[in-house]
């Protein structure tokens, strides 16, 4: 059932122009454009040989996942697209899931969306998203937005504690004194109320943690539902005329028509245009790719929800409740035969569990490796989020909280597929973009932001776009990928991981 | 109200074994709550009276109407049935704590007299709100339940807020009054055989608790 639109939508404070205006992301434009005009003595501007009859380029991409810092991805998606940048391919995870659907769905192939994605964001109360219990809710906005949040509750946790136990020493010591001094009763009297009032007050707090705690274990270790995230995407996703996962599929495959800036051998073959929502299942524990993996859950792919891919792929383990798909017709030949040819599994569940495809694959360019291309014909473009703090990146090994280690633990586990595809694979990382996010400004989960703040995320998005297409050389690209599948092809025993990406 | 104060204690050793009976009841009767939410999952009644917005009653009330036809009907036999036996709960509830409040404010001082009258005279209004509680959720169990407005749900956790919110302050400012006048020796000597039986009744509601149940239906 969907939420109230007022809920989620907020009166934009903000307009597009706020962002686009922004003296570092006008500065930014203008460097590209000094940079790029030859007539100006500058450089020729080409990143792909792929062209519509506008003009445009086209290239792959991928965004990643980070929470609300994904905004960064719009201003960086803006900066491409005014530099007559399109995307044929799109994939992403999380918030990279989010940008990437908006950036699908919006208008056509060779239109420019970033206003359009902006306009949504403008008008989006991000705290709507965090739709759990009531108390939870004040909990997280408390624990981000306040200062030594934590260590101000274990205060006034004590500070009740240490009532608690003053007020029993005080009916001790004012009921022995009631015996020689009458009018001390009354004080010991009202000791006992008051040591009564102070015992419930502690036991309704511990009351209700264990409520919440009960809660969130029947809600599969979820604090927010995502129902509000659901049904805004959902509407998004109508507004663009998809509501089906033909619909989607359609639409990330309508191309304009497509010429080569150069002879290639590969020509027009799988030149296409798709998107891809990466996102990680828990019941058989395996990535995920939607929609092209939908066969996998439904015989008839049009009865599932589009809105749930993007769901699913945001699903922050603990923040949000798993997204489910259950009722998988699990005996259908079809499905047992899509689950065998995908996973090699036989039996196939019969209910799905998804979480933040973040967990497997939070930047998966490894899914635009073509093994069939000798030279490439477009690049794959990434968009990194960088939001580690200098803390993060300490190589000291012994300084760290028992949070901080357990947190490193999880990093390196999550990061390391991305990671040794990119080590294996270099010349993708000469796609990449970093957004630096590392200031104290900025944390993927305040869902609080600030006008201020939204700014600044796009602007640096956008900063960081000028610099990697400033530094970015699509000869060098082309060179360095076709050089590699020539040591590839001539490898005669080539390693299992180039294969396989 | 003579005869009430006169024998309180008497009162309140049978408005307490109504209280635990109805309750021993009420306990059998949630074990028998399943909703569907994804798979099938228990809850109790406090999270129909507590939910933290209207769509979280909604989707638990759909829910149950999701299940199996078998396990749908005992979940709602069994809810409908606690809301009932709750009418019959709520006097021996309210009624004990009244008269808890009652007997304390007459060993009170002016001050402390006022405090625990007004305590116990709330209770009546503890249980109106409890009476219009049941009778918003009885109406509201059905197939087709519709989400409240906001500010019905809002006046719903309002009539929450004032049920639970004097109950608790009124029991906890009894019980310890009560314990001050034990500890203080200012009592009847002949309230213990009272505390003793009210002792034994909790007893005996403690040793059913441990009697065992008919099991929910498989598919659950």
């Amino acid at each position: 059932m969907p939420r109230n639109n007022s809920q989620v939508t907020a009166k934009a404070t903000i307009a597009i122009s706020d962002f686009t205006n922004d003296a570092r992301v006008t500065k930014a434009l203008d460097t590209l454009k000094h940079t790029f005009n030859p007539d100006k003595g500058g450089r020729p501007f080409i990143v792909s040989d792929v062209l519509d009859d506008a003009g445009h380029q086209y290239v792959n991409l991928v965004q990643k996942g980070g929470g609300v810092l994904g905004i960064a991805l719009i201003g960086y998606t803006y900066v491409l697209e005014q530099m007559n940048i399109r995307f044929l391919r799109l994939a992403g995870t999380s918030a990279g899931a989010i940008n990437t659907a908006l950036v699908t769905v919006i208008d056509n192939k060779q239109d420019p969306k970033s206003e359009k994605v902006l306009d949504a964001v403008c008008k989006l109360n991000f705290f709507s998203f965090v739709d759990g219990h009531p108390a939870t809710r004040w909990l997280i906005k408390k624990f981000i937005t306040k200062d030594d949040f934590a260590g101000k509750a274990k205060r006034s946790l004590l500070w009740l504690l240490g009532t608690l136990a003053l007020l029993i020493t005080a009916d001790v010591v004012l009921v022995g004194l009631s015996s020689h001094y009458t009018g001390v009763a009354v004080w010991a009297g009202l000791s006992f109320l008051l040591t009564g009032c102070c015992t419930l007050l502690i036991a309704l707090g511990v009351s209700y943690v264990a409520n919440l705690l009960k809660r969130l274990k029947n809600s599969g270790f979820g604090i927010n539902p995502g129902d509000t995230f659901y049904d805004w995407i959902k509407q998004r996703l109508h507004e663009n005329g998809v509501d089906t996962v033909q619909q989607l599929k359609d639409k990330a495959g309508a191309c304009p028509k497509l010429t080569l800036r150069v002879e290639n051998d590969a020509q027009y073959k799988a030149l296409f245009g798709d998107v891809t929502f990466i996102t990680s299942e828990l019941v058989t524990q395996n990535k995920i790719q939607f929609p092209a993996m939908c066969n996998l859950f439904r015989t008839d792919i049009n009865t599932m929800q589009p809105a749930g891919f993007i769901r699913a792929s945001m699903s922050i383990p603990v923040f949000f409740e798993s997204y489910m798909i259950k009722d998988i017709p699990a005996t259908d030949p079809r499905i047992i035969a899509a689950w065998k040819d995908t996973f090699e599994i036989s039996q196939p569940p019969e209910t799905a569990r998804f979480v933040d495809g973040g967990i497997l694959s939070n930047f998966p360019l490894s899914i635009f490796y073509n093994n069939d291309i000798a030279v490439p014909r477009l690049p794959t473009f990434g968009i990194d989020l960088d939001d580690s703090k200098p803390e993060d990146k300490s190589q000291n090994p012994f300084n760290w909280s028992a949070l901080g280690y357990f947190g490193r633990i999880f990093n390196t586990i999550r990061n390391y597929y991305d990671k040794d595809f990119l080590q294996k694979n270099k010349v993708y990382q000469l796609g990449v973009g970093k957004v630096d996010l590392s200031s104290d400004q900025f944390n993927w989960l305040n869902f609080f932001l600030s006008d201020k703040d939204k700014i600044d995320m796009f602007a640096l998005g956008a900063e960081a776009a000028c610099e990697f297409l400033t530094n970015f050389s699509w000869d060098d690209y082309k060179n360095q990928r076709r050089d590699l599948q020539q040591q590839l092809t001539t490898v005669k025993t080539p390693s299992h991981d180039n294969i396989t990406h | 109200m003579t005869i009430l104060l006169t024998d309180a204690w008497c009162w309140l050793c049978i408005s307490m074994a109504i209280f635990l009976l109805t309750a021993f009841i009420m306990g059998r009767q949630s074990k028998y709550f399943y909703t569907m939410d994804v798979v099938p999952r228990q809850f109790s009644i406090t999270d129909l009276q507590l939910p933290s917005c209207q769509k979280e009653l909604v989707n638990l009330i759909k829910g149950i109407y999701t299940m199996p036809a078998a396990n749908r009907q005992q979940t709602l036999r069994a809810l409908r049935g606690q809301l009932w036996v709750d009418f019959l709960f709520m006097p021996a509830a309210y009624g004990s704590i009244f008269l808890v409040c009652i007997k304390v404010a007459s060993k009170m001082n002016p001050a402390g007299t006022l405090l625990f009258n007004i305590l116990a005279w709330l209770q009546l209004l503890c249980w109106l709100c409890d009476i219009i509680e049941n009778i918003y959720l009885l109406q509201k169990i059905g197939p087709n339940v519709s989400e409240s407005t906001k500010t019905v749900h809002r006046t719903y956790q309002f009539l929450e807020i004032i049920k639970w919110g004097f109950s608790l302050l009124a029991i906890v400012c009894g019980l310890s009054a009560l314990l001050f006048f034990w500890v203080t020796g200012n009592f009847a000597i002949s309230s213990l055989h009272y505390l003793l039986i009210i002792v034994g009744e909790i007893v005996i509601f403690m040793a059913l608790q441990k009697l065992p149940a008919r099991e929910p239906s498989p598919a659950t």
